[in-house]
């Protein structure tokens, strides 16, 4: 707000300024007739422009109400018209008596008449006068709007990256819970008391880190691997998991909880619907400035199952993950999905690397 | 009494082993980690009572229950982990069932009453119920959608399973069905040929695209919501805009 007051001087400042130069104007069209009718026309026109000066503090007041009440355009126009030509007369008449007294000519109403000539002129300069008001107030409106448009757009995004934050799946949260329960019922408190260690740092990540944060890959692979510890004692020696991570990735900012969901997607649609297991593989790399993230699995492919056993594939996971890369990176990454004809899938995201703060402060 | 234990995660089947111990005249019989096994050993094994997970890997708690013939039902404590619907069809068959993690008291209780429902031979009562429990959480009927699609062409009429169709394109008042590097007209529109096919198998993408799914190689997500589709045989389609909410749910 304190920009567009910066930008857009108040009425004051433009009142004085607008005048100002209208009297310039006057002034400099006046000068080379000075000599043969000097007194007078600086008489008439001084008094035209101050008197027109003080009446367009009235016409302030009327389009003022006019705007405010949001008056429609054709009567409010109208009426700007109507006041601007109320007001015009006694300018012109105020003038005219100026000019009257500086020939030293006597006021009769034969001689005042000449003013109404003035009349018309005066009501043209009121009716630029409103016009000028209602262009910038107009103006200011304007950019109010596009503001609060910029604002609404933030908050929505944030909002809408708020509901798209990653929420653990409840079987495997219940899973988990039951897991941990034997552990118990065996005595093996070490095995009980880790395990229930991972779920809590995993369900941290998912409730502290906002949607929108960004965090850096080291910070997003330790929760991975807090989640794959679990996911492994679950499903025992059925999961295989290879990490292949570049260390030049390690400080670089990626969109916090991205590698879980597709993480969970692998094992839950690849690995854990085939009894005899399989290899969930994560790979991140630089290719030129940009950071690729890869996850794959050697499960069920698509292509493999024919008719009835067809792989049902998706849930919340994917499209969600889709609509965060869109809301923080634009048109600037990339996702790609694929099913090779092995078996398995594999899904490739791209984005622009960027480096942690923390890392910067390090250096 | 003969127990079978059915679940995919070894922790959670050990849970009920151990949970099973401080009965003497429990004996367990086997351990199943798929739905396949579990079939089979109840045939083998005949158990009494079978602790039965719901979700598993190959098939479901529910479809080994459906495979077996009315004298091999055993009694059944079901497990689950978490589905509101089926909580609530367990309770309306009154039909006994442990949530993940088990409670012992209510461990105890499903076990006690399992014991009195066998020793006073209430199971065909029993099978009766699981039968009907079946029936409310039976899959979505796959019946009326079409299995093959009759072309005539010129004085021949070619059958085409729809199994086979890569991909389905809008030709005016005719639909292009791809198989393979054939193609075969069909006098009838997408939105008809769409309620036709099965959606769980093909994905209408564009007003005048349909794909099976299964022939899909590669997706690439482009701007504004589109995405690029590469099928197993080299062919690019894009989706539009306009669809991408069924995308969306597919993906």
């Amino acid at each position: 707000m304190l920009r567009s007051l910066e930008r857009v001087p108040r009425f004051w400042v433009l009142q004085l300024v607008g005048w100002g130069a209208y009297a310039s104007i006057i002034a400099i069209g006046v000068a080379p007739h000075l000599r043969t009718e000097g007194v007078v026309l600086v008489a008439f026109e001084a008094i035209f422009v101050f008197s027109a000066f003080l009446a367009s503090f009235p016409l302030h007041f009327v389009c003022r109400r006019l705007w405010r009440k949001n008056t429609p355009w054709p009567s409010a126009m109208s009426q700007a018209v109507l006041t601007s030509g109320l007001l015009a007369l006694p300018c012109a008449i105020a003038a005219r008596l100026a000019e009257l007294a500086a020939l030293r000519q006597p006021v009769t109403w034969i001689s005042i008449q000449a003013a109404f000539e003035g009349v018309l002129y005066a009501t043209f300069i009121f009716i630029s006068w409103s016009g000028l008001y209602f262009s910038i107030k107009h103006y200011q409106a304007l950019q109010t709007e596009r503001e609060r448009v910029l604002e609404a757009e933030a908050l929505a995004r944030q909002a809408r990256l708020q509901a798209l934050r990653y929420q653990l799946n409840p079987h495997f949260l219940f899973n988990t819970l039951n897991s941990i329960s034997t552990l118990i019922l065996e005595g093996d408190s070490s095995g009980a008391n880790g395990m229930l260690t991972q779920l809590a740092g995993l369900l941290r990540s998912t409730l502290e880190e906002e949607a929108l944060q960004e965090i850096p890959l080291r910070r997003e692979i330790v929760v991975a691997q807090e989640y794959l510890a679990i996911e492994k004692a679950r499903l025992g020696d059925r999961l295989t998991v290879v990490l292949t991570i570049s260390p030049e990735t390690l400080d670089l900012l990626v969109p916090a909880l991205l590698l879980q969901p597709l993480i969970e997607n692998a094992i839950r649609h690849g690995i854990a619907s085939r009894p005899e297991g399989g290899t969930v593989r994560i790979e991140t790399y630089l290719v030129g400035d940009r950071l690729r993230l890869n996850v794959s699995d050697d499960g069920v492919g698509e292509q493999s199952t024919n008719g009835h056993e067809a792989r049902v594939r998706g849930g919340i996971g994917l499209a969600n993950t889709l609509e965060r890369l869109r809301v923080l990176y634009g048109a600037d990454h990339q996702l790609v999905v694929k099913w090779p004809v092995e078996g398995g899938c594999r899904i490739e995201v791209e984005f622009p690397r960027a480096l942690s703060n923390s890392h910067s402060e390090r250096e | 009494m003969r127990v079978l234990i059915v679940d995919d995660e070894p922790l959670a089947r050990r849970g009920v082993r151990n949970r099973l111990k401080q009965y003497s005249d429990i004996e367990v019989v086997a351990e199943c980690k798929t739905g396949r096994a579990a079939i089979v050993a109840i045939r083998s094994q005949s158990p009494n009572l079978v602790f039965l997970d719901i979700q598993m890997p190959d098939i479901s708690g529910f479809d080994v229950l459906r495979n077996l013939d009315p004298n091999e039902m055993p009694a059944v404590i079901f497990l689950t982990a978490y589905d509101k619907y089926t909580l609530e069809a367990f309770s309306v068959h009154a039909l006994d069932y442990l949530l993940k993690p088990i409670d012992d008291a209510r461990f105890q209780s499903a076990l006690e009453h399992a014991r009195v429902q066998i020793k006073n031979h209430e199971r065909p009562e029993l099978e009766r119920r699981i039968r009907e429990l079946l029936k409310d959480t039976g899959a979505p009927e796959v019946g009326h959608y079409e299995s093959r699609f009759a072309v005539r062409t010129g004085q021949k009429i070619v059958i085409v399973l729809t199994n086979d169709i890569d991909w389905i394109e809008a030709c005016g008042d005719y639909v292009t069905l791809h198989v393979g590097n054939r193609t075969h007209l069909l006098r009838q529109t997408m939105n008809r040929t769409e309620s036709q096919l099965d959606p769980a198998r093909f994905l209408r993408i564009h007003r005048s695209t349909i794909v099976q799914t299964s022939r899909i190689r590669e997706l690439v997500a482009l701007d504004n919501r589109e995405f690029l589709l590469r099928l197993a045989d080299g062919k690019e389609l894009k989706t539009s805009r306009s669809y991408s909410d069924r995308i969306d749910k597919w993906l």
